[in-house]
């Protein structure tokens, strides 16, 4: 059976991808330059990577996995460069400030939770889907979830009133 | 109201705002991410791995166009590579004869009591230190990184401005070098 043709996935899951990395590392250059790498991975295997069940997941895994590796890469690149690099004043997805903020807390989450948090508020993936794309058993993203959101709602000002106990 | 209302309550708060938050970049990413030209860098100067052998003997139809773009992009990368070799090896070479010149410098030991006497040890050759100019090492730190932008198809202002540095750099570097 054939599969989707890699550019028509491709424009579709592009802007998602980077969406998703720049929510959790706040540079969109960085996002989208570990996207294109990302990419890259899936259309020089296309053939294998385009047959998988779940192609989508696949590309938000290898992303999200090489993120650390790409991320201490780019930094010492970017070390490299700081007396010389022109710093873009453009360097984000443009967002409303309530919605900024609530990025900006979640990026203060350790990854895992912050992985976790992005896929199932940003992708709208179930505690399954997020197990299978992140290869972790359902109980820990459960509970990732949990001290995740808990978190946020001590960041973002939203936590329950306990003066009304 | 209790504890555990006001907990349900904030819950729901929270879920409300990630979601809008996740629905809004999602948004975002939609209209101002520019897909269409980033696939183009890909499709160009990648090979994808050969689905199926008969694949080459029939194109699909927007290859002949592909090719067509592909040919003089990759004589450009290539061309800019030799260049930056050629660079590299010139910077070198500097270098190298630097060291060479002052390893002339250097006064020559007077020979001891000891060279008089036959030895079985072979004589140790005189150890020359090369030293290269630090702007020719960023020179060719900035050189790897042009090439690998060119490799990876990064074509936008980052391959601008490491050009731009590059240049900047090898010119100090052969002022420097240079007696």
């Amino acid at each position: 059976m054939g599969h989707e043709p890699f550019d028509e996935f491709y424009l579709r899951e592009y802007p998602k991808v980077v969406g998703l990395l720049q929510g959790l590392l706040r540079s969109r250059l960085v996002a989208e330059e570990l996207a294109q790498e990302t990419f890259l991975v899936a259309y020089r295997d296309w053939a294998r990577v385009g047959g998988l069940d779940n192609p989508r997941a696949w590309v938000r895994k290898v992303a999200l996995n090489q993120r650390g590796s790409f991320l201490r890469a780019y930094l010492r690149q970017q070390a490299r460069e700081r007396d010389s690099v022109v710093q873009y004043a453009d360097d984000t997805i443009k967002l409303a400030d309530d919605h900024a903020e609530v990025w900006e807390a979640i990026r203060t989450l350790p990854s895992s939770q912050a992985q976790v948090i992005a896929l199932h508020y940003y992708e709208d993936y179930s505690v399954a889907q997020i197990a299978a794309a992140l290869g972790r058993a359902p109980g820990t993203i459960k509970a990732q979830l949990h001290q995740g959101r808990r978190k946020l709602a001590r960041r973002l000002g939203t936590g329950p009133d306990r003066r009304s106990t | 109201m209790n504890f555990d209302d006001g907990l349900r309550a904030a819950d729901t708060a929270l879920d409300h705002r990630l979601y809008a938050a996740g629905n809004a970049l999602r948004e975002a990413s939609a209209t101002q991410v520019e897909a269409t030209s980033a696939l183009r860098v890909i499709l160009l100067h990648t090979d994808p791995a050969p689905e199926e052998p008969e694949q080459q003997a029939a194109p699909s139809p927007s290859s002949p166009a592909s090719s067509l773009l592909r040919r003089p992009q990759r004589r450009l990368a290539l061309a800019v590579n030799l260049l930056l070799v050629l660079a590299i090896g010139v910077g070198f070479l500097i270098g190298v004869q630097r060291g060479k010149d002052l390893g002339h410098l250097t006064p020559v030991p007077p020979p001891s009591a000891s060279t008089a006497v036959p030895s079985t040890t072979r004589p140790i050759p005189a150890r020359t230190v090369t030293s290269v100019p630090e702007q020719c090492v960023k020179a060719a730190e900035l050189a790897d990184q042009v090439i690998s932008r060119l490799n990876r198809g990064v074509r936008d202002k980052r391959l601008f401005l490491a050009l731009r540095d590059y240049t900047i750099t090898s010119q100090a570097c052969r002022r420097e070098a240079s007696p």
